[in-house]
C-alpha cells in the first residue's frame, strides 16, 4: 500500500478557514476532533449508523464519520460550536436542556444539529415525521420522547427559527 | 411571610443540561494531555487458549513505536474483579485467553495510526484449547476449569439454592399449576459512548486514571491493587458518561492495560475503544435458560413459584454470584406467596463476560413470572389485574425471604395503568392483531449491602461554602446521565432552602470527592440524595444558629422562607436573607463546611444469601402495552405503552420521566430486537448496525403515569426510578400478543421469525383440535 | 476507527477522472460516491485501495436532463423529489427506505445501484476476519457460507432500487474513456459477489439513469424485509410493475433483491400475473396470490450470511410480492 504523506487541507469550519495537516484517508470527524479540537462532535459508531457525529456541509446534514475531510475543502462546515453568539444558546438548545432532552448528553450534538436541518425544511413537522426524520439518530437514554417533545415546543414556539447555516450567512 | 416553595415535584433541567447541549461537556474521548500516547489492545483470536508468547518485533519497527505490555509483565496477572468473592479478572492472560476478543496484549504510540498499525504486526502464540462455550458443557467436571476457583472441578461459577415455606405441599394443593421454560438471549447495553480511558502519570509519582465509568469507588480500589500502590497514590476522574446501564459498572482490563502502559512509558496514554471492541467487552445481560412454575388456589390467591435458573456467565465472575441469587429473589414483589423455591447455576463459558444491566437479574425471571400470571389468571378467567390485586404485597410488611417492605404503590400503579390504557375496554376485545398486555416489576432502591465488607458509608457527600454564597458539593456519585448531580444539588438546596442555581456539583474526582459506591443497583437517589440532604440540613443548622445570632430568637424557630430567606415562627416580621444569615455564619469562623453520610440500616434475615436483594426500599410498576402483530411476517409492533411507576416521590418529574422512558426504549429493544449472536464462540453482530436497538419508529409513545409512594426513609419521599422500569414491558408485550393472536412466547427477543414459529404452532394444535372436535 | 493510507483524487469533469483512472490502474483504485458503504468497508480494512476517485466534483454528472436521473444525485433529493413522485411512486418509495434519512444525505443513486454485497463473514472487521477465517471476498480463497472449491461469492446483493429499477426496465449509462453505452439494468449484474458487474471495465462510471417514459398504465410498488423500519439493509425486497389494460393486467415485471448475489428478474412470476383482474377483491386472486408467492419462494435461494434465517426470507419473499402486488394495483 501507497504511504501517502500527511497534505495541506484548508477547511472552513464555523466561519473560520483553518489550514490542517492531515491523511487523504482521515473522516472529517477525526480532523475536528483530533485535529481542530472541536470535541462536541462524538464518535458514537463510526459507521453512520447512529448520528452522533453530524455536522452540517453547506447547510445540509451530513455524517462527519462517512466523509472524507479532504472532500469538503471549498465548502463550509458547521458543527455544534459554530453558534453565531458562543455565550448564548439557539432556542433548540436551550429547549433541549429544558425539558431533558439531552440526559447523558453524547446523542445531543447529532439531534441538534439533525433537528435543525429539519425545522429548517419543514417548521412544522408532525410528530409521525419528527419519528421518520430522526430515525437515523441513536439515542440510548431518552427513549426519544423529551427529544420529540423539544423538537416540537421548538416548532410551536419558535416558527421564525434561524438555523444555524441561516445564522452564519447573517454573521457573513 | 411566605414559606419557601420547595422545587420537589416541578420539572427542572439536568443541572449540566447546557454543559452537554452546548458540546462543551467533556467526555472521555474528549480529553488531550501534553505528550500524550496512543494505545491500542491485541485481542485473542481464539476462544480459550493458552498465550505461549507475544512478538513486539515487527510492531517495533512501525514509526513512533513506544512499547508494549504483554502477558508476564508486573501487574498484568494481579487478579482483580468488582465482587471481593470473584476476583477473576487480569489485566492479560495469565496465561490464558478466555474468549475470542479477550485483551491478550497492547501497545502504545506516539498516534492513533501508528497503535492500530503496530497492533496488527503483533504476534502472538497460542496453544489452542477446547472451549467451554454452552451452559451445559460446563457443568461437566474438566481438566482445564477457566478459574481457580469453580464448583467441584467443573466450570459452574456459583450455585445458589433457596427454599422458603412448603413449597411441594403448596403445589400439592394447588387448583392451578402453570410451568415455562424461557430462552433468553444475551443482550447489551448499547450506551453511545464507546468505553475508553486515559492513564496519566503525574510528575509527583501518582498515576491519574480517567475513565468513563459508573464505578470511580471500585476501580480506585481495583487499580491500587493490581499497580500495588496505596490508593493515595492513585487519582481516578470521572468525566461526563455517555450512557452507563450497568456496563460500564466494572473495573475493567484495559483500565488496568491503559494505567500499566502508562507506569511503563511515563507519559499519559489514551486508549479508546472502537465499537465492535466495546460489544466484545459486553458485561451485558446474561443469556439465561429459566424454569418457572406457580401454583395458585382456585380462588385467586397465589401459592407458591418454583424456580430454576441457569446463567452463562461468559469468561469472568463479574457481578455475577449477585445475578444467580437477584434471579431468584427479586421475584418476591410485588406479590405475597406462602412458598417460594429458586435453584440458580451461573457457569464460565468462553464468551464475553456477562455483568449487570439495567434491571440486573430481574429482568428475565420477571418475564416468566409475569406470562404465567398472565396465563394463571387466563386459566381462573380472572381479569390479569383483578388477579395482582388480589396477590399484591401490602405496604409495611416482610418477603418470604425477608425483605423489609415500607412504602407500596403497587396498588396505585394497577389502578392508574388500567385507568389510563382503558384496559376493561380492551383486553381481549380488540380485533384479531391487536392485543394488550400488562406487566408488572419490583426492584430495589439501591443495594442495602456494600460490595465490600467496609464500615464506611455508603455514600458521604461534603458541602463547603464561603462567602461567595455558592455551594459546592463534593461526592463520588456518578453521573452517567441519569442525573445524579441534579438530584444532589436539588437535595442540598432543598435542605439550606437556596435556589439550586447556587449548587456545583464536584463529583468527578477521587482527590477531593468523599467515598461513594458509584451508580449501580439504582442506589444514587436514595443514598447519596440522603447523604446530601443531611449534609444540607447541617449546614441549616449552622445558619439558624446564625439567624439565630441577628435576631435574638431562638435558633430551633428558624424555618426557610419563600426567596432564599429564613423566618421565625414567633415573630413574622423577621426576615433574614440567606446572604445575611451566611455572612453571620461565616464571621470568624472561615468557610461553612458539614458532610453527610448514608449507610443502610441493619436489614434482613441470617440465612446464607440472606444479603441477596435486601434494599432500604423497593419501587414498582405496572405497565400496558398496546401491540399490532402482523400474523403474515410475525412482525410485532409497539403501539401505545403506560407505564405507572412507584418512584416513592417524583423530586424532579421531568428527570423521573425520563428515567422510565428510557427504560421502556431498552426494554422494547430486549423484547423485540436486540441479541448478541455468536457463531461457535465469536460474537457475529458486534455493531450498531447488526446488533438492532430500537429507533424512534420502535419506540412507541409512551403515558408516563407517576405514582408516590412517599417512602419514610427516601430522600423527600424518593425511591428508585431508573431500573425497575425496564423488565415489566417485556412480558407487557408478551402479554399483549397473546391477547392479539393466542401465542405464548417463550424466547426473548421476540423476533418474527420467533413469533411466526409460535404462530404456526398454534395453527397446527388449533387444526388438530378442530380435526379431534370433528371427529 | 481509522481509514488506512490513501490517496484520494477529485477530478473536476469526466476527462480526469478517466486519465486518474488510467494513472491509478497499476495500483488499483475505487470510485467514491456518496461513500457511506465505500468507506464503512475501508475502515474495517476490506478491500481497501490505494487511490480513491471521487465522483463528487465531476461537473458532467450534475448536469440535469428530465429524462434521465443523474448518479450523483443524493437518495436524499430523490426521497424529496415530488415531480419524480407524480411519475414513478414507487421508486421514490423505494429511496425513502434505503438506510437512514442521515445516510440518504449523502448516500448516492449510483452508489445505491452499484452497492457492495454483503454477507457477515465478510463485513466485519480485520481482527474479526482473522480469527473466524476470512473469506473468498476478502484476503481468504474459501467461501465460508458455501465451502466448496470453486465455488462463487455468495454475499447478499442489498441495494433497494436496483429491484424497483429493473421492474420499471431502466437503463443506466456507462462512460468510459472509449466513450459511452447504455445497457438495460438487466444486463449490469452478474451472479457473483465479487466481480458483480458483466463487462464493466474498472474505468467505466455510471453517468445516468434512463428510464422509460412514465404512462398511467404502468403502477409498481416496492415491499422491503427488515427489522427495523430504518437504518438496515433489506433482507429481502420484491419489486413489482404491472401494465393495465382493460381491468386486466397487460404486462409485468417482478424483481427480488437481497435474495442473490445480484437483483434478480423473475420473468415466469411475471409471467403468472399476466391476464389477472386489476381488482384485487377478485376470488380469483386469492389462489392466484398464494400460487405466485410459492413460486417466487421456490426461486430464491437466502443464503444463511444474513441477520434474518434463509427459510424466514425465503417465505417472507412470497408475502412482500403479495403485497407489492397488492400496494400496486391500489395505485
Amino acid at each position: 500500500m501507497s504511504e501517502s504523506p500527511p497534505t495541506t487541507l484548508r477547511l472552513s469550519v464555523n466561519g473560520h478557514t483553518h489550514t490542517v495537516l492531515a491523511r487523504h484517508a482521515d473522516s472529517l470527524l477525526d480532523v475536528l476532533r483530533e485535529q481542530l479540537g472541536l470535541t462536541a462532535t462524538k464518535r458514537g459508531c463510526d459507521l453512520g449508523t447512529c448520528g452522533c457525529c453530524l455536522v452540517q456541509i453547506d447547510g445540509e446534514p451530513n455524517l462527519s464519520c462517512l466523509t472524507l475531510a479532504a472532500e469538503v475543502e471549498g465548502q463550509q462546515v458547521i458543527s455544534l460550536e459554530g453558534l453565531p453568539d458562543s455565550g448564548r444558546f439557539t432556542p433548540l438548545q436551550d429547549t433541549f436542556a429544558e425539558m431533558g432532552a439531552s440526559q447523558c448528553g453524547f446523542c445531543t450534538p447529532g439531534f441538534l444539529l439533525t433537528a435543525d436541518a429539519i425545522l429548517r425544511d419543514n417548521p412544522t413537522p408532525t410528530r409521525d415525521e419528527l419519528r421518520s426524520e430522526l430515525s437515523g439518530n441513536l439515542c440510548r437514554c431518552t427513549g426519544f420522547a423529551k427529544i420529540l417533545d423539544a423538537i416540537e415546543r421548538c416548532a410551536s414556539e419558535h416558527r421564525a427559527f434561524r438555523g444555524y447555516a441561516d445564522a452564519m450567512r447573517g454573521q457573513a | 411571610m411566605s414559606p419557601r416553595i420547595s422545587t420537589v415535584g416541578t420539572r427542572m433541567p439536568l443541572v449540566d443540561a447546557h454543559e452537554k447541549v452546548s458540546g462543551r461537556g467533556t467526555f472521555i474521548e474528549d480529553f488531550h494531555f501534553q505528550g500524550m500516547t496512543h494505545a491500542r489492545c491485541v485481542r485473542s483470536l481464539h476462544p480459550f487458549a493458552e498465550v505461549l508468547s507475544v512478538d513486539f518485533s515487527d510492531a517495533e519497527k512501525i514509526p513512533g513505536f513506544i512499547c508494549g505490555l504483554a502477558p508476564g509483565e508486573p501487574g498484568t496477572a494481579r487478579k482483580f474483579g468488582v465482587l471481593p468473592i470473584s476476583q477473576d479478572e487480569t489485566a492479560l492472560p495469565a496465561p490464558y485467553a478466555l474468549y475470542s476478543g479477550a485483551i491478550v496484549a497492547a501497545v502504545v504510540c506516539e498516534d492513533e495510526i501508528s497503535a492500530r498499525k503496530a497492533a496488527a504486526l503483533v504476534k502472538v502464540d497460542y496453544q489452542v484449547l477446547k472451549p467451554v462455550l454452552r451452559p451445559k458443557d460446563a457443568m461437566r467436571p474438566t481438566e482445564t476449569p477457566l478459574h481457580e476457583v469453580t464448583v467441584g472441578g467443573t466450570n459452574i461459577h456459583k450455585v445458589v439454592e433457596q427454599e422458603f415455606g412448603e413449597v411441594d405441599v403448596a403445589f400439592d394443593g394447588a387448583s392451578v399449576t402453570q410451568s415455562g421454560e424461557f430462552v433468553f438471549h444475551g443482550i447489551n447495553h448499547g450506551f453511545t459512548e464507546p468505553i475508553g480511558c486515559v492513564a496519566v502519570p503525574e510528575p509527583n509519582g501518582r498515576l491519574s486514571l480517567y475513565s468513563a465509568t459508573q464505578v470511580p469507588h471500585y476501580l480506585h480500589m481495583a487499580l491500587a491493587k493490581v499497580l500495588e500502590e496505596p490508593m493515595h497514590r492513585i487519582r481516578v476522574y470521572k468525566p461526563l458518561v455517555g450512557g452507563g446501564f450497568g456496563g460500564k459498572s466494572d473495573p475493567f482490563p484495559h483500565e488496568m492495560v491503559a494505567s500499566l502502559l502508562a507506569r511503563k512509558c511515563g507519559r499519559p496514554v489514551r486508549l479508546m475503544f472502537d465499537r465492535d471492541e466495546v460489544f466484545l467487552n459486553n458485561h451485558g445481560r446474561h443469556p439465561t435458560e429459566y424454569k418457572l412454575s406457580v401454583a395458585t388456589a382456585q380462588d385467586g390467591t397465589l401459592l407458591a413459584i418454583d424456580a430454576d435458573a441457569e446463567i452463562d456467565g461468559g469468561a469472568w465472575g463479574s457481578f455475577g454470584v449477585v445475578t444467580t441469587y437477584y434471579n431468584g429473589v427479586l421475584t418476591q414483589g410485588p406479590y405475597r406467596m406462602q412458598a417460594f423455591r429458586y435453584a440458580g447455576r451461573r457457569l464460565y463459558t468462553n464468551k464475553p463476560a456477562s455483568g449487570a444491566m439495567r434491571g440486573h437479574g430481574a429482568v428475565n425471571a420477571r418475564f416468566a413470572l409475569e406470562t404465567l400470571i398472565d396465563e394463571t389468571a387466563e386459566a381462573l378467567q380472572i381479569d390479569p389485574f383483578d388477579f395482582r390485586e388480589q396477590n399484591a404485597l401490602p405496604s409495611n410488611t416482610t418477603t418470604l425471604n425477608q425483605f423489609r417492605i415500607t412504602s407500596n404503590g403497587f396498588t396505585e400503579c394497577l389502578t392508574q395503568s388500567r385507568k389510563a390504557s382503558d384496559w376493561d375496554a380492551k383486553h381481549g376485545k380488540l380485533p384479531t392483531g391487536k392485543g394488550v398486555g400488562l406487566g408488572c416489576g419490583f426492584f430495589i432502591s439501591g443495594s442495602g449491602l456494600p460490595i465490600h465488607r467496609t464500615r464506611t458509608p455508603m455514600s458521604t457527600v461534603h458541602l463547603k461554602i464561603d462567602m461567595d454564597g455558592g455551594v459546592t458539593i463534593h461526592s463520588m456519585a456518578a453521573d452517567i446521565g441519569q442525573g445524579s448531580d441534579t438530584v444532589l444539588a436539588q437535595c442540598v438546596a432543598e435542605a439550606i432552602g437556596i435556589e439550586m442555581s447556587r449548587c456545583r456539583v464536584l463529583a468527578r474526582d477521587s482527590d477531593t470527592a468523599p467515598i461513594d459506591l458509584g451508580s449501580y443497583s439504582s442506589r444514587v437517589t436514595f443514598m447519596a440524595g440522603n447523604a446530601a440532604l443531611r449534609a444540607g440540613e447541617a449546614i441549616f443548622r449552622k445558619l439558624q444558629r446564625a439567624c439565630s445570632r441577628i435576631s435574638g430568637l431562638p435558633a430551633a424557630g428558624f424555618r426557610k422562607g419563600a426567596g432564599e430567606t429564613y423566618i421565625h415562627d414567633d415573630d413574622a416580621t423577621v426576615r433574614i436573607d440567606f446572604m445575611e444569615a451566611l455572612d453571620e455564619a461565616l464571621a470568624f469562623n472561615g468557610a461553612l463546611i458539614s458532610k453527610g453520610v448514608y449507610h443502610a440500616p441493619k436489614l434482613g434475615g441470617t440465612f446464607k444469601g440472606a444479603g441477596a436483594g435486601l434494599s432500604p426500599s423497593y419501587s414498582y410498576q405496572a405497565f400496558v402495552a398496546q401491540v399490532d402483530v402482523d400474523t403474515e411476517t410475525g412482525m410485532v409492533r409497539v403501539e401505545k405503552v403506560w407505564a405507572a411507576h412507584d418512584c416513592g416521590k417524583a423530586l424532579n418529574l421531568t428527570a423521573v420521566e425520563g428515567q422510565l422512558e428510557g427504560s421502556v426504549h431498552m426494554g422494547i429493544g430486549q423484547a423485540l430486537t436486540e441479541e448478541m449472536k455468536y457463531s461457535g464462540g465469536q460474537l457475529i453482530n458486534g455493531s450498531l448496525l447488526d446488533y438492532k436497538i430500537p429507533s424512534p419508529l420502535e419506540t412507541p409513545e409512551m403515558d408516563i403515569l407517576v405514582v408516590e409512594s412517599n417512602d419514610p426513609e427516601g430522600p423527600l419521599g424518593a425511591k428508585e426510578c431508573g431500573e425497575g422500569a425496564l423488565a415489566p414491558i417485556i412480558p407487557a408485550i408478551a402479554n399483549a400478543i397473546y391477547d392479539a393472536v393466542g401465542i405464548r412466547m417463550r424466547e426473548v427477543p421476540m423476533t418474527p421469525e420467533r413469533v411466526l414459529a409460535a404462530l404456526d404452532r398454534k395453527a397446527k394444535t388449533d387444526a388438530a383440535t378442530a380435526s379431534n372436535e370433528a371427529n | 476507527m481509522r481509514i488506512p493510507d490513501l490517496q484520494l483524487h477529485r477530478p473536476a469533469n469526466l476527462t480526469d477522472a478517466f486519465s486518474a483512472a488510467q494513472h491509478c490502474a497499476s495500483e488499483g483504485f475505487d470510485w467514491l460516491g456518496g461513500g457511506t458503504d465505500l468507506l464503512c468497508n475501508y475502515k474495517w480494512g476490506l478491500n481497501v485501495r490505494p487511490h480513491l476517485l471521487s465522483l463528487k466534483h465531476i461537473a458532467e454528472l450534475h448536469d440535469c436532463s428530465p429524462d434521465s436521473l443523474s448518479s450523483a444525485r443524493t437518495l436524499h433529493s430523490i426521497s424529496h423529489d415530488g415531480e419524480l413522485a407524480s411519475r414513478y411512486p414507487a421508486l421514490v418509495e423505494a429511496a425513502q427506505m434505503v438506510a437512514s434519512p442521515l445516510i440518504r444525505r449523502t448516500a448516492t443513486l449510483g452508489g445505491n445501484l452499484l452497492l457492495d454485497t454483503r454477507c457477515w463473514h465478510f463485513n466485519q472487521t480485520a481482527s474479526w476476519r482473522e480469527a473466524h477465517g476470512s473469506c473468498l471476498k476478502a484476503e481468504a480463497d474459501t467461501c465460508r457460507v458455501v465451502p466448496k472449491p470453486g465455488n462463487l461469492c455468495v454475499a447478499a446483493y442489498s441495494g433497494d432500487l436496483a429491484p424497483i429499477l429493473l421492474a420499471l426496465d431502466a437503463s443506466v449509462e456507462w462512460v468510459g474513456p472509449q466513450g459511452s453505452r447504455i445497457v438495460s439494468l438487466s444486463e449490469v449484474y452478474q451472479e457473483d459477489g465479487i466481480r458483480r458487474f458483466r463487462d464493466k471495465a474498472n474505468s467505466e462510471i455510471l453517468t445516468r439513469v434512463i428510464l422509460p417514459e412514465a404512462s398511467e398504465t404502468w403502477v409498481s410498488a416496492y415491499q422491503k424485509l427488515r427489522l427495523r423500519e430504518t437504518i438496515d439493509f433489506p433482507e429481502g425486497g420484491v419489486a413489482v410493475a404491472l401494465r393495465i389494460d382493460g381491468g386486466f393486467i397487460a404486462e409485468a415485471r417482478v424483481a427480488t433483491t437481497a435474495y442473490a448475489p445480484i437483483p434478480l428478474l423473475h420473468d415466469s412470476v411475471a409471467a403468472g400475473l399476466v391476464g389477472a383482474p386489476i381488482d384485487i377483491q377478485d376470488e380469483s386472486w386469492a389462489s392466484r396470490l398464494e400460487l405466485l408467492a410459492d413460486q417466487l419462494r421456490a426461486q430464491v435461494r437466502p443464503m444463511k450470511n444474513t441477520s434474518m434465517s434463509p427459510a424466514y426470507r425465503k417465505r417472507m419473499a412470497g408475502v412482500l410480492l403479495k403485497r407489492a402486488i397488492q400496494k400496486a394495483l391500489a395505485r
